[in-house]
């Protein structure tokens, strides 16, 4: 796009951006400050994961960018619309084909290797923010880690509710150190954290955060040794296209009838299986 | 016989303000402020000293502003002293700061948390001070023995219920939250989340304000069995001089954040020397 420099940001913003990224690998887990960038989009609609992505991409990347699994809504349509203006690069909804990934809310099906990053769009970055609402405290928590208080909260929940009633945004354990927020993505995906090839950065734009899993890293969910942690579980629901039992399924009612319907979450695992099965798939 | 303390403190001062020079010298009963005419800054605490014997119960009286309740945030680490030495001979202390003698004071923030939660335990004068309204009674206990690493719900909640029954709290009620109790029934969810982690010493801060004689009574009955069951050291400050004569067996006498008087209860209660000390137990109803 003419009168923009490569990739929107100025190449200073970028160094800073990719500065932070640094230090963000090198403390796994760990909350980076970072001075968020204006960008024609409204911070929190994406603008941590876009920063970074725009900070990291080059002109032989191939992008990829996924809203709950989609690569279609509208949301992710329109990063991959801005990004694709203003850097020119190819754009794919193949997981495996992808340099980059951009994502909110789900991480892909399939496995990612060593020579992919995955950035993730983060809302709320902080963990310990549902019983401390103060900043200050939060991170001398982090910097002590002192987390009797998340156990707590899980200890109450059981209490409450017989079962850790946390869906989304499970709390994990970064490389025995920091509490770290995975940004919305269900407890389904929190497994591919673990021990990871990927590079995965977590941006907040709205919050002015950044921080990463580097591969090979371990990630635990919080559990008790008698309150284990579990995945969502589909009570033996297939996916109605492709007939996947072993993905991630979204809900759906059939307006025509009423019904429960099951669809992947992940739509181009789901075409490509599709496509492998030689099954004509009709929009 | 030469019996070591458990707990030593030596020249302990805590000055809230500026500070200067002259504010020790300043100020003190001699005196008759704890506000340096120099720098206005408040002396909480001027060099305070003394021991703690192994099963021993020690009272620490004087009136409001004498400072009692700043020596024990100061023993529980909740504020940072300007000043003094702190140190417990205990081999449990080992496992958290080495076998050498260290000022605990010097610690990091990290060695003082574990050492609040294996070696002190602490009932404030305030219930909301020491529980966290919000959370079930049950749940405040399970914070410290969560902080010791507990991570079984099923462990947690039979230790739970244990000490529910040792401080006579209805286990029934383990999962209400504390601000639903009774004042008595806040202050044992205080005393058994103190005792969570079988500490060797306790520390109580007018622990029977606001009560009812006969719920008085009851508490300051349950910390006399605690004492002997546990084996505990205790530190109890209270202006009540009845639940020191009942409870302590050594008393401190403060003034204007100095110590005035030490010695054995019934010596100060019935021979006071000091003309504070005097005017104190002459003041008794």
């Amino acid at each position: 796009m003419k009168g923009y420099n490569f990739g929107f940001l100025d190449e200073a913003s970028k160094r800073e951006i990719r500065r932070k990224i640094l230090k963000a690998i090198a403390v796994p887990g760990y909350q980076v400050p970072f001075s968020s960038r204006e960008l024609p989009i409204a911070r929190g609609w994406g603008t941590g994961g876009i920063q970074i992505t725009l900070s990291l991409i080059g002109p032989n990347d191939v992008l990829k960018v996924i809203d709950q699994g989609c690569d279609e809504s509208v949301n992710a349509v329109n990063i991959k619309k801005f990004i694709n203006a203003v850097t020119n690069v190819k754009i794919t909804t193949d997981t495996t084909k992808a340099s980059i990934i951009q994502t909110r809310h789900r991480i892909p099906e399939e496995k990612m290797n060593e020579n992919q990053i995955l950035v993730l769009q983060v809302p709320y970055p902080e963990a310990l923010r549902v019983f401390e609402p103060s900043e200050f405290e939060t991170r001398r928590m982090h910097a002590e880690a002192d987390y009797s208080r998340m156990w707590l909260y899980l200890y109450e929940d059981i209490v409450t509710y017989r079962e850790i009633s946390i869906g989304a945004r499970y709390p994990v354990m970064v490389n025995k150190r920091y509490i770290m927020d995975p940004s919305p993505i269900p407890r389904w995906d929190i497994k591919k954290l673990n021990m990871a090839e990927t590079l995965y950065i977590f941006g907040a734009g709205r919050e002015k955060r950044i921080y990463a899993i580097p591969p090979y890293t371990s990630v635990e969910p919080l559990e008790f040794e008698d309150f284990q942690f579990r995945v969502e579980n589909f009570m033996g629901e297939k996916c109605i296209l492709c007939g996947s039992d072993d993905t991630f399924l979204d809900e759906i009612i059939d307006d025509s009838k009423g019904k429960r319907i099951y669809m992947c979450s992940d739509t181009s695992y789901c075409n490509k299986l599709l496509i492998s099965k030689k099954v004509l798939y009709k929009r | 016989m030469h019996i070591q303390p458990i707990v030593e403190l030596k020249n302990l001062t805590k000055i809230y303000g500026k500070g200067c020079n002259l504010c020790v010298e300043n100020t003190g009963p001699e005196h008759e402020t704890n506000i340096c005419v120099n720098c206005n800054s408040l002396v909480a605490c001027g060099n305070v000293s003394f021991e703690l014997y192994p099963g021993e119960t020690l009272g620490i009286v004087g009136e409001s502003g004498s400072g009692k309740s700043s020596l024990l945030k100061l023993l529980n680490f909740d504020i940072e002293p300007t000043l003094g030495e702190f140190y417990i001979n205990h081999e449990k202390i080992n496992t958290f700061v080495g076998n050498e003698k260290v000022n605990l004071f010097n610690l990091n923030s990290f060695q003082k948390r574990l050492i609040k939660n294996h070696i002190i335990g602490i009932v404030y004068q305030y219930p909301y001070l020491g529980l966290r309204m919000k959370i079930s009674a049950g749940g405040n206990i399970a914070e410290n023995l969560i902080m010791a690493e507990w991570r079984n719900i099923e462990k947690i909640r039979k230790k739970i219920s244990e000490l529910f029954e040792k401080t006579e709290l209805p286990i029934d009620r383990m999962d209400e939250q504390p601000e639903k109790f009774s004042g008595g029934m806040q202050q044992r969810v205080q005393i058994a989340k103190a005792l969570s982690n079988n500490p060797i010493i306790l520390l109580l801060d007018e622990i029977t304000n606001g009560l009812d004689v006969s719920v008085q009574a009851r508490i300051l009955d349950l910390i006399r069995n605690l004492h002997w069951q546990h084996n505990l050291s205790i530190i109890i400050v209270s202006h009540d001089l009845s639940v020191i004569r009942v409870l302590t067996q050594r008393t401190i006498v403060m003034k204007y954040g100095r110590i005035v008087e030490v010695g054995l209860t019934d010596q100060i209660l019935e021979d006071p020397q000091h003309p504070y000390t005097q005017l104190l137990v002459n003041s008794q109803l």
